[in-house]
């Protein structure tokens, strides 16, 4: 015998899809906003009635081609329909506005079930009657199943869309959830004004809040391109096909005698960070047409502030501006010029900028600063398939590129900032002395925290040792009167990094992250904690260095395929003798090597076959052209310098590696001076290399033996 | 080298991590040979018969903003320093635990020229040291370096056989000393025990022959004793628990795979690594020189190769001169004979070596030998060795023939008493009514 039965879905799932899928009411609002953009409207209203006690109500209003009684019937009655989805994958465009439908669940309309209890909505198409369909969602859910829970069209002449006029207005009554305050209603106003792009408004959309009654309420909201002209830095970029064209613009700093400054590129290449925290091998470091794949072509804009006393403090109405951040700050995303959600929101840090600082806050661009958007083509963006919870795109490949370019990007602007950031700190700075700085009150606090969410063992190794560190380095600099070493900096970083790693945790950042992070910055302090070690100079040769230096990198000048040209370990001879502390030098030649691997890799990201010469080559010889002392020369054919001052070159995070930390040459140069040498940076046919290595080219100078 | 080389090695550029870490090895009675690593590149002999190598993850100097250079550097110490060449594994000892995976893949793609670690396995440096870099307690650690070998257990268990076996290398050289004249005095004690060693070289390969390996010599006497230590030897209490965890009753009821098969008995009876030896070793199997094969294989053995191979090696569808088939000869002079060099021509017999597809199913005749199959060359093949075709070649006729490869001695043991169990087989005339 056999049974057939067809799932018979409780009245109340309805309820579910709504209260499930969308987690706030503004995001509902959001919901029926995309509805009137698919519905090809030019305006959607959206009024918030909230002056009638329990008669609160929220209409929504476009003027898009309304529904013909068969859509109403067919698609809007029919949760999960693919109507709009085949639209979309068939390409088929609106007829008015040519445009891609963003709605492919066919789910979205049940948010409104979120808003309010009662449903009324009105609906006329061209040369159409017009037609009321009422929902009670108390009454509906009370039959026991779907199919007993009819919900009734009434057939009318237009009382709402008269004339010639089309559209839809969805009224809700017996608004549900919490009380429309003020704060909220600013919030729905901040987030209805971002539904589309301020940069890249999509054609013949506009998205209106109105609040009778109430409009002091969002009066003196900030006007979005008022504060946009506020920022510091611009940057604008387009990567297509591999192709990264950028413009990146400081302007003049109110009550700072600074120069802005303009910097463009066409055709440049964009570097990409690893893929995650955890898989640092990834080999591609440069984008290329696979890396949008299945994205197309990406258009940003960021929009950068200075947040740092000096600077805000000669900013008119800075209180305003830190509010409007604080509130709106992130990086969002459109599609076709309409805001996928939750990209930008507060609360969501899918860049992980946040995150980043905690190794490194005066570099690492945070939330708080940036008003950024990134623009995608709802035709090319295929593979960037939106979650039906609207929280952002689900994690595949193509979103996990995503993330990489955005952050490629950000990087790109962050390289140049440092520059600006540096002018402005030449201005405001005061002397930093290393041993003021104090890491006792940040630690304690952090540890509190740490104990308030019961994490601290997990951390307490890593704050253990960063007290430790920092306490006996500090102690060695004033013993030892080493105060001049320019350690500062660091030790400020750190110190700073302390105290937003405290931040992460209060603000309930996932704590795996904050414990790499917390570790990272532990090995930060203890990468330099080497410098300060009372090792002895000894005399070693320079041959034994290079030796060292291509154990130590072998398996990497293999596996990258770059060939390694040192004529001194082919020949008997032992070049220079020196006094240095091995290790220290070492680690400095090491840091060059690796900076040289990168950018190699940079400027020829195709690794050759087996049977093929590799293009990467990297130099490493001795020069007696420096008349300070002899010379080790480490020279490549990357990418160079691009221009970068040696001042800068050396300057403690400053770096142009998405992944860096802007320490490795800082580290090269100190560990060169302590061991009585110098890192310096000649200028084209200033020391002798071979030819063919037009990249980088870095002399570490010792000083000879006696 | 006269003493035994290190089997565990501890390296860090931390020298206080690396004294507390020795301690602990020391104490659970592991010698270590501790290494502080300055990135001196001619600091440390290569010790190829490691089998642990507990390493820091960060062996550089300097700040870096990923682990690359990390593993990099503990890379080329391997390749080029350490140099092992039989199974290891690494204890990543570090902050960083969770970098052991990426460690393995790194050093499994990108190591060469050496072995690769079976396992890269953390050791929390953070559970274990407190904020001054010091060993909170010995104790633990001693504990954590235990629990780490366990989950090894199936390599564990091999080193442990490594241990027992030196064990009875150790107790194979103390009761041969016992056989040395004894005496109180130190010097007089000495000169007994190389009394000893001549007489015992004299007696393994003949007088005349001791001054060509001295070490040969001595080796073919003591070998036996070794031999029988060797077998002596079972399960010591306290390491019962490392053979339970070897393999498990599922693994001991498994039927081995063809390849499986092939490749254990390559590993266990043929040995390809002959670079030490000549066409005139005992059990080394040679190519059939050219001047009996061919046209003149029939001339030398009374058939042609088309005959030989499917009537008197039973072997399916031969094709003269198709690499596929491989006539070949086995060295199998008397065992006496070859370690005593004594004189006259080699006996060799006629093989043929074939794709084990091409052995004919039915049964052989009695004079044909067959070896288990074993892989080589990347196919499963079996050598047919007939006692009906022999031949003698001078010495130093075969010396300058390159061996393919060695049959070990059971396998060879095995060979040869069939051949002569064969030819001693006597015949009778009998009637029948």
């Amino acid at each position: 015998m056999e049974i057939s039965q067809p799932f018979r879905p409780r009245a109340r799932v309805l309820q579910l899809l709504g209260d499930e899928l969308i987690g706030n009411a503004r995001l509902a609002v959001f919901e029926l906003v995309k509805n009137a953009y698919d519905a090809d409207a030019n305006e959607v209203i959206v009024r918030l009635d909230l002056d009638r006690g329990r008669g609160s109500m929220i209409t929504v209003t476009d003027d898009g081609e309304g529904m013909p009684l068969d859509v109403i019937r067919s698609v809007w009655l029919v949760p999960g329909d693919d109507y709009r989805q085949k639209q979309r994958e068939m390409l088929q465009r609106t007829r008015r506005h040519q445009r891609l439908p963003l709605g492919e669940k066919g789910l979205g309309r049940f948010a409104v079930h979120k808003l309010g209890n009662f449903i009324r909505l009105v609906t006329r198409a061209v040369n159409s009657d017009e037609y009321v369909v009422q929902i009670d969602w108390n009454e509906l859910i009370a039959k026991p199943y779907l199919d007993e829970a009819p919900v009734r069209i009434n057939i009318r002449q237009p009382e709402v869309f008269k004339g010639s006029s089309t559209g839809t207005q969805i009224q809700i009554q017996q608004l549900r959830g919490a009380k429309w305050s003020r704060g909220e209603v600013r919030r729905l106003h901040n987030q209805i004004t971002s539904i589309c792009s301020p940069f890249q408004e999509p054609r013949g959309f506009r998205a209106v809040l109105e609040v009778p009654g109430r409009e002091r309420w969002v009066a003196d909201l900030p006007d979005v391109s008022e504060i946009l002209n506020r920022a510091i830095w611009r940057f604008a970029f387009r990567l297509e096909n591999g192709t990264f064209d950028w413009s990146y613009e400081f302007r003049q700093v109110p009550g700072f005698k600074l120069d802005g400054r303009v910097v463009k590129k066409s055709g440049d290449r964009l570097k990409l960070p690893s893929r995650s925290g955890n898989d640092r091998m990834e080999k591609q470091v440069v984008a290329d047409e696979v890396t949008t794949q299945g994205i197309g072509p990406i258009t940003g804009e960021f929009y950068i502030y200075d947040r740092d006393k000096e600077v805000l403090r000669r900013l008119t109405n800075s209180r305003l501006l830190a509010g409007y951040l604080d509130e709106t700050g992130g990086v969002r995303v459109y599609r076709d010029g309409m805001r996928v959600y939750n990209y930008g929101e507060q609360g969501d840090d899918w860049l992980g900028l946040d995150l980043r600082r905690v190794n490194i806050p005066t570099r690492w661009i945070s939330r708080n600063i940036i008003l950024g958007a990134v623009h995608l083509s709802l035709e090319t963006s295929t593979d960037l398939i939106e979650k039906t919870n609207r929280e952002g795109f689900v994690e595949n490949d193509a979103c996990i590129r995503l993330r990489r370019i955005v952050l490629g990007a950000l990087e790109t602007l962050q390289g140049e900032r440092q520059i600006d950031k540096e002018r402005i700190r030449n201005l405001t700075k005061k002397p930093e002395d290393p041993t003021t700085a104090r890491i006792e009150k940040p630690i304690r606090e952090l540890r509190l925290e740490l104990d308030r969410q019961g994490v601290r063992q997990t951390f307490e190794p890593y704050v253990a040792r960063i007290e430790h560190d920092y306490q006996s380095m500090q102690e060695t600099l004033l013993s030892a009167g080493m105060s001049g070493l320019h350690l500062a900096v660091v030790f400020h970083e750190v110190e700073r990094g302390v105290r937003v790693l405290h931040q992460v945790i209060v603000e309930g950042g996932d704590l795996d992250s904050a414990a790499r992070q917390a570790r990272d910055l532990m090995r930060l302090l203890d990468g330099f904690a080497a410098l300060l070690r009372r090792d002895s100079r000894q005399q070693h040769s320079v041959r034994k260095l290079i030796n060292a230096a291509r154990r130590n990198s072998i398996l990497r000048l293999r596996h990258h395929r770059v060939r390694l040209v040192c004529p001194l370990l082919e020949v008997a001879d032992e070049g220079f003798q020196s006094r240095f502390v091995f290790g220290l030098v070492l680690g400095a030649l090491s840091n060059l090597i690796d900076n040289a691997f990168y950018w190699l890799r940079v400027r020829w990201p195709d690794v050759p076959a087996e049977n093929e010469p590799p293009e990467r080559q990297l130099y490493i010889g001795v020069s007696n052209d420096f008349e300070m002392g002899p010379a080790l020369v480490v020279a490549d054919n990357g990418t160079g310098f691009q221009g970068d001052d040696p001042e800068n070159l050396v300057r403690p995070f400053f770096t142009r590696k998405p992944d860096g930390m802007g320490l490795g040459l800082y580290y090269a140069n100190l560990a060169m001076e302590l061991n009585g040498g110098q890192l310096v940076f000649p200028r084209p046919g200033e020391v002798e290399v071979p030819d063919g290595f037009d990249g980088a080219v870095m002399a570490m100078i010792f000083k000879a033996a006696e | 080298m006269i003493f035994v080389p290190p089997r565990v090695i501890a390296v860090d550029d931390d020298r206080n991590h690396l004294e507390g870490l020795a301690t602990a090895l020391n104490q659970c009675g592991v010698a270590c040979l501790q290494f502080h690593f300055t990135g001196d590149p001619t600091d440390i002999k290569p010790c190829p018969q490691v089998r642990v190598i507990f390493a820091d993850l960060h062996l550089g100097k300097g700040p870096a903003s990923d682990h690359s250079r990390d593993f990099a550097i503990i890379g080329g110490f391997i390749e080029e320093a350490v140099k092992p060449s039989g199974p290891y594994f690494i204890v990543l000892w570090t902050m960083y635990p969770d970098e052991a995976d990426a460690l393995q893949k790194n050093l499994e793609e990108r190591l060469e020229g050496v072995a690769k670690p079976f396992a890269v396995l953390p050791l929390d440096k953070s559970s274990h040291l407190d904020g001054a870099g010091n060993v909170k307690s010995t104790g633990k650690l001693v504990e954590a370096i235990a629990e780490i070998a366990k989950k090894q257990p199936r390599i564990t268990a091999l080193l442990n056989w490594e241990d027992r076996v030196l064990g009875a290398a150790a107790d194979t050289v103390s009761s041969v000393l016992t056989l040395a004249e004894s005496s109180t005095e130190a010097t007089r004690r000495e000169e007994g025990v190389g009394r000893l060693l001549a007489r015992l070289a004299v007696e393994g390969v003949g007088q005349e022959h001791v001054e060509q390996d001295r070490f040969h010599a001595v080796n073919e006497v003591l070998l036996p004793i070794l031999a029988d230590h060797i077998l002596a030897l079972r399960s010591a209490d306290n390491d019962k628990e490392i053979w339970e965890g070897a393999f498990s009753e599922a693994d001991v009821a498994r039927v081995l795979s063809q390849d499986e098969a092939a490749k254990l008995n390559r590993s266990f009876h043929i040995a390809t690594s002959i670079l030490a030896n000549t066409g005139a070793d005992r059990g080394v199997v040679i190519p059939l020189p050219d001047n009996l094969s061919g046209e003149k294989f029939a001339l030398t053995f009374g058939l042609t190769q088309e005959v030989a191979a499917p009537k008197q090696f039973f072997c399916r569808n031969f094709l003269a001169g198709d690499e596929q088939f491989q006539w070949v000869l086995v060295q199998s002079q008397a065992a006496c004979d070859y370690a005593q060099r004594q004189p006259g021509s080699l006996p060799f017999y006629l093989g043929l070596e074939m794709e084990a597809s091409n052995v004919r199913k039915d049964t052989p005749p009695a004079a044909l030998w067959t070896s288990p199959p074993f892989e080589i060359k990347g196919s499963i093949r079996v050598l047919r060795v007939s006692a009906r075709f022999q031949v003698s070649l001078p010495a130093q006729v075969a010396e300058t023939d390159m061996p393919l490869y060695r049959l070990r001695d059971q396998l060879l043991a095995d060979l040869i008493h069939h051949v002569h169990t064969y030819g001693a087989r006597p015949g009778m005339i009998s009637f029948r009514g």
